[in-house]
């Protein structure tokens, strides 16, 4: 299978989902919410971190700019692309704060991420591994609770 | 920056360096006064009026502000040159108000105790300097603009050697600007824009040197958002920041314009403004930040989100607006990928020597000769469907993943950034189209994206102690109000050209397109059915 076309958004989902399924494997459960913070100084150095190092397996991060003249990386890029999630159905924000997004896990998620991990990497071995590493890093630093 | 720089900055005069000249050249020799219904009395150099005479200056007079905006509200008629004239003052009043509450409450706690002083603020003659080239990149920040202003920029922005200089400059400044911003610093940073200020400068009898190159370097700078230099930063963030001029300007103007009864409270803002000291401690680095104080500022913050968030609703995610905005953008992108012209234009460097009225022109006598020029005269097509993510999946069906994954790939196909994108989008539109009996170009597929605050989550807000300091995000609830905008007003949108029973056509084809992808258009999701 030729891999698919990717950019910076769809990388992004993708890890999402995988690291919330992840969570929830780890708790023995097949769905609920999986928080992850944004607040805007860990949410853009991490990712601005992400990016520097996984470039190389994934060029479509250089999508992210950082603008590093501020007391904290930031990227517009980044902003736009958590709207479009929110606005496409893939995150939820519906929590009281605000300050935390839950990507959105239904019945077939898992099968769904299978198909788009196949389409994505094809038989691509190391880039997949990449990828893994990526999303377990995203679970580690950002994931604030799980319920 | 040189490099790739040098070769667009040759083209781009070899297109517009007769704008640079007036005959014969203006003489001013004492400031003028200019009257503008935002910011009332406005007093403007001899210099820059010097300046303003320029045919580059003046063909921002046929530029509309808010694109196709007029379509909708009628009086929303007002230019980039207005705009322009209300970013000076603006930016302007911002730093007089520092200048002159430095001492109490224009610098923060810890901008106070910062070492080293802030001479751009304290420094009288250092201040006066600072002053005048604000004041000028206020002036000229908006010259890279085109037809409709943001509706062309989307499509010269794909067009090389736009791509290729943005890429160069995020690899050095880790930005990407707007192709728009990176045009001003070409223009801006030529030697025939330098000698025209320069003749502007001495016939108006500007104080001192005029601006020299480094200056016009980093002026253009300031226009892309970039200012390496710390103690400066507060000065590019009043051009292009969080709470730059510009957003004071536009929110007041395009309500005041469109007739749609929204403002903010411009004079809070300017008492309560400060100046602040932050350092990010992974590199080191510190900077002198705009921005506002927790305990006093947050009204101004507030109203200012707020007025967006409400003109997002009422004006630039209007239907008809956003009908205009992408059959225009479709039909630039369809002429550009078929002939290699931009509204007939050859090279992408004629877009900035022309104003709106060269899409009248182009209508004028051919009626359908430039798609792109017929959505000037209205002619616009309906709404067939309007519907959320949340309105065609099913929420608790067993497959909702997948429902959810074939609403986003419709969704970014509605949102094109590439060319390949582009071609993708076309031959997705002209597919429904040719199936509902309509020719190529008929159906028009809209996924606007969220309400853009650009860096406003960046901004950090000093409190009444150096140690204290929140993120806006913290401290105001406005993310809870951008967010549940996107949830429930933040529409996709499908429109189609023809009669009742053409759009009738098309939203049975479309039906039965989502159909097959699994997800439902309820018969309510049918507009004037």
């Amino acid at each position: 299978m030729t891999p698919k076309r990717t950019d910076a958004e769809d990388l992004l989902a993708l890890a999402l989902q995988h690291a919330a399924l992840a969570v929830l494997k780890q708790q023995k459960r097949a769905e609920g919410d999986v928080w992850f913070t944004e607040d805007p100084p860990k949410l853009h150095r991490t990712l601005k971190d992400i990016r520097d190092r996984y470039s190389q397996a994934f060029p479509e991060l250089g999508e992210l700019s950082f603008s590093s003249e501020g007391a904290f990386p930031y990227s517009p890029e980044l902003r736009q692309i958590l709207g479009n999630l929110q606005l496409d159905g893939v995150i939820g924000r519906r929590n009281p704060s605000f300050d935390r997004f839950s990507p959105n896990i239904f019945p077939d998620t898992e099968q769904v991420v299978d198909l788009e991990l196949k389409e994505f990497f094809g038989k691509d071995r190391d880039r997949l591994e990449a990828f893994l590493h990526l999303a377990d890093e995203l679970r580690e630093r950002l994931v604030v609770r799980a319920k | 920056m040189n490099g790739p720089f040098d070769e667009a900055r040759a083209q781009l005069l070899e297109a517009v360096s007769h704008l640079l000249h007036v005959e014969p050249p203006s003489s001013y020799r004492t400031p003028k006064i200019i009257h503008d219904a935002i910011w009332g009395t406005c007093e403007y150099d001899p210099w820059e009026v010097g300046l303003l005479d320029l045919p580059v200056f003046q063909r921002l007079r046929g530029l509309k502000q808010t694109g196709f905006a007029y379509l909708t509200y009628p009086a929303a008629e007002h230019s980039r040159f207005q705009h322009v004239l209300g970013v000076v003052q603006g930016a302007s009043r911002v730093f007089d108000s520092l200048r002159r509450r430095a001492p109490v409450d224009g610098l923060s706690p810890r901008a106070r105790q910062a070492k080293g002083g802030l001479p751009a603020l304290t420094d009288d003659p250092v201040a006066a300097r600072y002053r005048v080239l604000l004041r000028l990149a206020a002036l000229v920040h908006d010259l890279g603009h085109s037809l409709l202003s943001h509706t062309s920029e989307r499509i010269f922005s794909l067009i090389a050697p736009f791509p290729e200089l943005i890429a160069t400059i995020q690899t050095r400044y880790d930005k990407r600007p707007g192709a728009a911003e990176v045009m001003v610093y070409l223009l801006v940073t030529s030697r025939q824009w330098q000698e025209a200020c320069d003749e502007s400068w001495e016939r108006g009898a500007g104080p001192g040197p005029p601006p020299t190159a480094t200056d016009w370097e980093r002026i253009g700078r300031w226009v892309m958002g970039i200012e390496p230099d710390g103690a400066a930063k507060f000065i590019c963030d009043i051009i292009s920041g969080p709470l730059d001029a510009d957003k004071l300007d536009y929110v007041a103007r395009d309500s005041y314009f469109a007739g749609i009864p929204v403002t903010h409270d411009l004079d809070r803002f300017l008492s309560t403004v400060c100046v602040d000291y932050q350092t990010d401690p992974s590199s080191g680095r510190s900077w002198y930040r705009l921005t506002l104080p927790i305990h006093r500022g947050i009204n101004a913050l507030e109203q200012l989100v707020m007025s967006k968030l409400v003109l997002f609703s009422y004006l630039y995610h209007h239907q008809k607006v956003r009908a205009a905005e992408a059959t225009f953008e479709r039909a630039l992108a369809r002429e550009y990928l078929t002939s290699k012209t931009i509204a007939g234009l050859n090279r992408v460097w004629d877009l900035f020597r022309v104003q709106d009225a060269h899409l009248y022109a182009m209508v004028d006598g051919y009626p359908g000769r430039l798609p792109a020029a017929d959505v000037a005269y209205r002619v616009l097509p309906r709404r067939v469907a309007e519907f959320r993510q949340q309105d065609v999946t099913d929420e608790g069906s067993a497959n909702e993943a997948s429902q959810v994954r074939e609403y986003r790939r419709l969704a970014r196909l509605g949102r094109p950034k590439s060319w390949d994108a582009y071609k993708d989008l076309l031959a997705y539109e002209d597919k429904l189209a040719s199936t509902a009996g309509l020719r190529a170009g008929s159906v028009v597929v809209d996924f606007p994206s969220d309400p853009d605050y650009g860096e406003l989550e960046s901004l950090l807000l000093p409190g009444r102690t150096p140690d204290e300091e929140t993120t806006a995000k913290q401290h105001l609830s406005y993310s809870d109000w951008i967010q549940a905008y996107n949830k429930h007003r933040v529409y996709a949108r499908v429109f189609s050209f023809g009669e009742r029973r053409d759009r009738d056509r098309v939203w049975t084809v479309l039906r039965d397109d989502f159909a097959g992808r699994g997800l439902t258009l309820s018969p309510r999701l049918q507009i004037g059915k």
